[in-house]
């Protein structure tokens, strides 16, 4: 049907909109929304591609380079990564560092979900609750370096445990420190931090009702812990583990330190290669480094998709 | 409810556990006090000399007189105290404002928005070293000098963005979009809509982001060793001391770190929850539902206060 309208020059509104095809205007808006975006993006893209990707790209391609002297000659050459994978003290490395990551997190796991469902379940007076879940998480805080220097005269031979040791009679306890157990124990310490806060709050979101109904309906406490508490606290027990994961895998200082250097992580292997020039093979140890983090980040990610925590 | 013998046992070890991470947690603090009023040695507990002189060589490096110790290595603290607060300061504050701007444009639909997301992570999630050593590389092949003000502030923000942007994300899921069109509906351009409604809203995600910015920063070693050049941040003249010899020094620093950062934190919690309060009433917000069922049965608690 003709409409009479605009015979004067003047174009009302609706003329305006009926031209336009249904659906063209939220079209129009999605692109602008979208247009928005990208421009909002735009500084945090631009710091990740140059500060992030473009150093990850660069590790790949170093890695086929190969050292003339103190020079970079930029070839492709498998000399880094055939000297790499021949080398048995490679398996040696990436075997132990997965094992310290391994170990370490289970007991991070196992000590931080105990410590956040004591927290959380048996811990009733609100107040006492929340102070000691904010003690619990202040040393994230504060420098996990200036934590570390304090190793050696806590755990040292005449250190501190020693001194009480002594004091109470007992017998001296072994040197424990520059030792795979004593970096173990360090991590722990340094990153169950990490696991308390997020297994609490999960836990803590839990309906009491649900507790109850699943209490009255026969099951015992270790039951109702197995079968409904952990499956709804597991979205916090990932969280912790993923970002206590994250510090690990690049911690070459811990294992400098009170490792000694005794039972060394590929961090620090790559920090020492680099330090010496031995750029391709540093390169090489850190693909292969990135394999691995992501593969564990990746599974943690396959347990629990941690977008549903945001 | 009454505990079964399981759960009696169970309370003993998660208080035994939970107590033991807590003096795991605060013993290297204690400790590290004590021996910042040490004269001369740090491997032998307790020490048998009490002095302040510790502090003394912090503030006074270039008073050599102070410095008795055979082997004892001079380091002058001061210098790279400054320049990892500016450095941190800086990356934060930037951080903060990428992370902001991203985790807003995550409100709207775009193609390619779930790559960008595990994109933007990327810097949190690969281990620093690999960074560290990568970045180096990448300006040795553009020829970008390294130093802090360059390859070092650019690692410093990829670091510490994805934290904020976490953050942010968390906050804008429970955010109250309508607000918003409240205010464009009552004429508000996009600008001071944000200013005036987003922003007051999203304070405490700013100061959190800020406050995971500097922290980040402030501490950062696996990523820094390499990209920074010359210049030297405290944990780069932390980790090169105790490579040589670890000193009373050092424990006096670490004690005023450890001081400062307390007091930065207990500050942010207090601001946090008066913030909360403001926005989101006094009640904690599991209890929110009871209370609107209380209101609803009865006139009055309009405040919502708990008893």
């Amino acid at each position: 049907m003709q409409t009479a309208v605009s015979t004067e020059g003047a174009r009302p509104i609706s003329a305006v909109a009926t031209v336009r095809p249904e659906g063209e205007i939220d079209r129009l808006i999605a692109r602008n929304r979208s247009r928005t975006a990208w421009l909002l993006l735009l500084p945090a893209l631009a710091v990740i591609l140059i500060a992030a990707v473009a150093p990850l790209v660069t590790i790949v391609w170093v890695s086929f380079w190969r050292l003339d002297g103190l020079n970079l000659v930029r070839t492709i050459d498998t000399e880094a990564w055939r000297s790499v994978l021949r080398d048995p003290t490679f398996y040696r490395l990436a075997l132990s560092t997965l094992q310290t990551v391994v170990i370490v997190l289970v007991l991070v796991g196992v000590l931080g979900l105990t410590a956040g469902y004591f927290l959380a379940r048996f811990v009733t007076n609100r107040k006492l609750q929340a102070l000691l879940l904010m003690l619990a998480i202040l040393p994230f805080w504060t420098s996990y370096l200036i934590r570390i220097i304090t190793w050696q005269p806590l755990f040292g031979n005449s250190g501190v445990i020693n001194f009480i040791l002594g004091k109470a009679g007992l017998p001296q306890m072994e040197l424990f420190l520059f030792n795979q157990r004593a970096m173990i124990f360090a991590m722990t310490s340094l990153y169950v931090v990490f696991v308390v806060g997020p297994v609490f709050w999960a836990l803590s979101r839990i309906d009491p009702e649900v507790i109850a109904a699943s209490r009255s309906l026969g099951a015992s406490a270790w039951t109702t812990f197995r079968t409904v508490e952990l499956p709804l606290a597991r979205g916090g027990l990932v969280v912790g583990l993923f970002f206590a994961s994250i510090f690990l895998f690049g911690d070459y200082a811990t294992g400098r330190l009170i490792g000694g250097g005794t039972n060394p992580m590929l961090s620090d292997a790559i920090s020492q290669y680099a330090g010496s020039g031995q750029w391709p093979v540093a390169a090489t140890l850190a693909v292969v480094l990135f394999g691995i983090a992501i593969l564990v980040l990746a599974i943690f990610m396959r347990v629990y998709d941690l977008r549903k925590e945001l | 409810m009454q505990l079964s013998r399981g759960q009696r046992i169970f309370r003993v070890v998660g208080g035994v556990v939970f107590a033991l991470i807590l003096i795991i947690l605060y013993a290297p603090f204690l400790i590290m006090g004590i021996l910042s009023f040490a004269e001369r040695t740090t491997a032998v507990f307790p020490p048998s000399d009490f002095s302040f002189i510790s502090y003394q060589k912090l503030f006074n490096p270039n008073d050599f007189s102070l410095y008795r110790i055979p082997g004892e290595p001079l380091v002058n603290y001061l210098r790279p105290i400054s320049l990892s607060v500016t450095l941190a300061l800086l990356t934060s504050v930037i951080a903060t404002i990428c992370a902001m701007m991203a985790a807003l444009a995550f409100r709207e639909r775009f193609p390619g928005r779930g790559a960008v997301f595990y994109a933007l992570l990327l810097g949190m999630v690969t281990p620093g070293i690999i960074l560290g050593l990568g970045f180096r590389l990448f300006a040795d092949q553009i020829s970008l000098p390294t130093g802090w003000r360059t390859t070092g502030l650019l690692t410093h923000i990829a670091w510490t963005m994805p934290f904020g942007f976490i953050v942010f994300l968390v906050f804008l899921n429970r955010f109250d979009r309508t607000i918003e069109e409240a205010a464009a509906v009552l004429g508000a351009s996009a600008w001071t809509t944000f200013r005036t409604v987003t922003l007051p809203v999203l304070a405490p995600a700013v100061l959190a982001s800020l406050l995971f910015g500097f922290t980040l920063s402030f501490d950062e070693i696996q990523r820094s060793s390499l990209v920074l050049g010359r210049d030297q941040t405290l944990p780069i003249a932390i980790i090169g001391a105790t490579t040589v010899r670890i000193t009373p020094v050092l424990y006096a620093l670490g004690s005023l770190i450890a001081l400062v950062s307390f007091a930065l934190v207990a500050f942010y919690l207090l601001f946090f929850e008066r913030e909360r309060r403001r926005f989101y009433g006094t009640t904690v917000i599991e209890d929110e539902e009871e209370t609107d069922m209380d209101a609803a049965s009865g006139p009055g608690n309009v405040e919502g206060t708990p008893a």
